[in-house]
């Protein structure tokens, strides 16, 4: 048994008329202006069916750390692109969110790097793409240091982080390239060894 | 020699500052030399690349159900099915997992779906989804079925969780990888009593702003709907009259039943001094309509001007500055070359010299020590026991 438990969301359907209305008077004008230039053109019909909405991410390939130099923190080292699209009808705002595993190298002393030593460096200024409607995605908070419960070093996630919001009435794809990784490197971090972390980014909506 | 050493002690200071001024040049242009390549590393905005992968419901567009998320109104026991879309967007072929996970209250006010590992308790429990493991080609689509089966006793309100895909989407040359997720939020409401109840932690100052005045609260939902809220921090001076209200972040986020979120807020500015109070106001939203609001205690906020130094302490500090001073000052003559003196012995019988009310420790013929004319400038008679060599 299904029942409505949400409110419906009646912002975008006015807007989805009023583009539906826009476009069929372009293609009227541009139909026109065809038949005054070339008078023998036959009209033509443009037809396409709008996709379902989505919710969908594009994370970084990857990312390399600079060196891990034992007692000292790494400079802040940028995580890549993220974007994201939530053209979903929902009544729940949309939230990016970032978590990460350990640096996890071997088990015991100085074999991985704790994430609660990851401090994270948000880019507040999400770029919204010029098709968006509604208001912009909000930056999370500035710089944010991870934390959770480590009950398996390298395995388990830290708890995740906020990277940005969009209200309800927030649709289309937004962009961050500046959020930045510092890893502060205990002193008793094996030396010459690889480690290698999982930073999961997910989008909720 | 000892001209030399003087000199050279003399210009040490100097060479310190230009180490110093050196020192600090050289930070700066490594400084800034680091700064450019983490710079030049940060890839510009590309709003135009494509999506990797992406998620909506099965029958969005196809019902009167809000189409983003999954919303179900069921009964204890009951069970219902639905399907989730992954649509892989990427050029070539991903591998996804696909579950249920309790919907969780981010740091920083957001939503996130717990991990696919973690204890579910809540609506992440009682998701079921049928294939949860599949590959799905480059440009292609799936759509996976799922169950959702409530316990036989179970709270009314909403219960929340989330329908998640996820993939692995890259690997970097260390070994690291990047893990994506979509989820769409599922929202399961059992009939029967709702209350929309939420709670404030004690407002407390933040530590280590030495600056600005931070203020931080913890808010609680202690009810079994998903809230949100608006709220400020006002602060009060001695006569009650509001001397700043700051707006509590983040602003207007979600938080689940049985979750929390941390606010904070910002008085720019450190008072001079002065006598204050704090105190939260916090109204939670139920659906978007206000259903409570919440104050916290009030916090006293005192902020005192450097306190004046007792008589006595300043009198010790001063003679402390002027014994100083003048120990300097007499360093400072003893290591001009031109107020070397010698002594020369006045007496081989006695290990002390004295006439009148001065005392000079013996010494040989040859000794030779540095003695400042201003130390016996008031004793006119040691003067004239001592003999200039």
């Amino acid at each position: 048994m299904f029942g409505k438990t949400s409110p419906l969301s009646i912002g975008r359907r006015p807007f989805s008329l009023a583009t539906g209305v826009a476009m069929a008077g372009a293609l009227v004008l541009v139909g026109s202006s065809q038949v005054l230039a070339a008078t023998a053109a036959s009209s033509q019909t443009l037809a396409g069916t709008s996709s379902a909405g989505v919710l969908s991410v594009t994370a970084p390939a990857g990312l390399t750390l600079p060196s891990l130099v034992g007692g000292s923190s790494t400079a802040a080292t940028n995580l890549g692109s993220l974007s994201w699209t939530d053209t979903l009808n929902s009544a729940t705002a949309s939230s990016v969110t970032l978590a990460s595993t350990d640096l996890y190298f071997a088990a015991g002393v100085g074999g991985h790097i704790p994430f609660s030593n990851f401090t994270i460096s948000v880019d507040q200024a999400p770029n919204a793409n010029a098709l968006n409607s509604g208001a912009n995605a909000v930056a999370g908070a500035a710089s944010q240091v991870l934390s959770g419960v480590d009950t398996t070093p390298g395995t388990t996630y830290s708890s995740p982080i906020t990277l940005a919001t969009a209200s309800t009435t927030s649709v289309g794809t937004w962009n961050q390239a500046a959020n930045k990784i510092a890893v502060g490197v205990p002193a008793n971090t094996i030396p010459s060894s690889d480690f290698a972390a999982t930073i999961q980014y997910t989008i909720t909506g | 020699m000892t001209g030399r050493l003087l000199v050279a002690k003399a210009v040490r200071p100097s060479n310190r500052s230009c180490l110093l001024v050196l020192g600090c040049l050289v930070a700066t242009l490594f400084t800034m030399v680091g700064a450019i390549p983490v710079a030049a590393a940060s890839p510009t905005p590309d709003l135009t690349r494509p999506q990797l992968f992406g998620v909506h419901p099965l029958l969005q567009g196809q019902t009167t159900l809000p189409g983003g998320h999954f919303s179900f109104a069921l009964v204890a026991g009951q069970t219902a099915t639905d399907g989730v879309v992954v649509e892989n967007f990427a050029d070539q072929p991903l591998d996804f997992h696909i579950y249920g996970a309790d919907l969780l209250t981010a740091v920083g006010g957001g939503l996130a779906p717990a991990q696919a590992t973690d204890a579910m308790h809540e609506a992440g429990a009682w998701i079921v989804v049928a294939t949860p493991r599949v590959t799905i080609p480059a440009h292609s689509r799936i759509t996976s079925m799922f169950t959702i089966s409530l316990p036989s006793a179970i709270s009314p309100g909403e219960h929340l969780g989330a329908l998640v895909a996820a993939a692995l989407v890259g690997t970097s040359s260390q070994g690291s990888t990047i893990e994506a997720r979509t989820a769409l939020i599922t929202n399961i409401t059992v009939p029967g009593a709702i209350s929309p109840s939420g709670r404030l932690g004690p407002l407390s100052r933040t530590p280590g702003m030495s600056r600005d005045v931070g203020f931080a609260i913890i808010l609680s939902n202690t009810g079994n709907l998903l809230l949100t809220y608006v709220g400020s921090v006002d602060v009060l001076d001695r006569g009650g009259h509001t001397v700043a209200s700051l707006s509590l972040a983040p602003a207007s986020a979600y938080v689940v039943p049985g979750g929390h979120v941390g606010l904070d807020a910002v008085w720019p500015g450190l008072p001079s001094s002065g006598t204050y109070s704090a105190r939260a106001t916090v109204t939670i939203l139920a659906k978007g309509r206000p259903v409570a609001t919440l104050t916290s205690q009030s916090l006293p906020l005192s902020f005192a001007s450097p306190a004046p130094i007792p008589p006595a302490v300043a009198t010790a500090l001063g003679g402390f500055v002027l014994a100083a001073g003048i120990v300097i000052a007499v360093r400072r003559r003893r290591r001009r070359p031109g107020r070397r003196v010698a002594v020369k012995q006045l007496s081989h019988n006695s290990d002390w010299i004295s006439r009148d009310s001065c005392m000079l420790p013996a010494m040989t013929r040859s000794t030779t020590v540095r003695l400042s004319r201003s130390l016996f400038s008031d004793h006119a008679g040691c003067s004239s026991a001592i003999c200039i060599a």
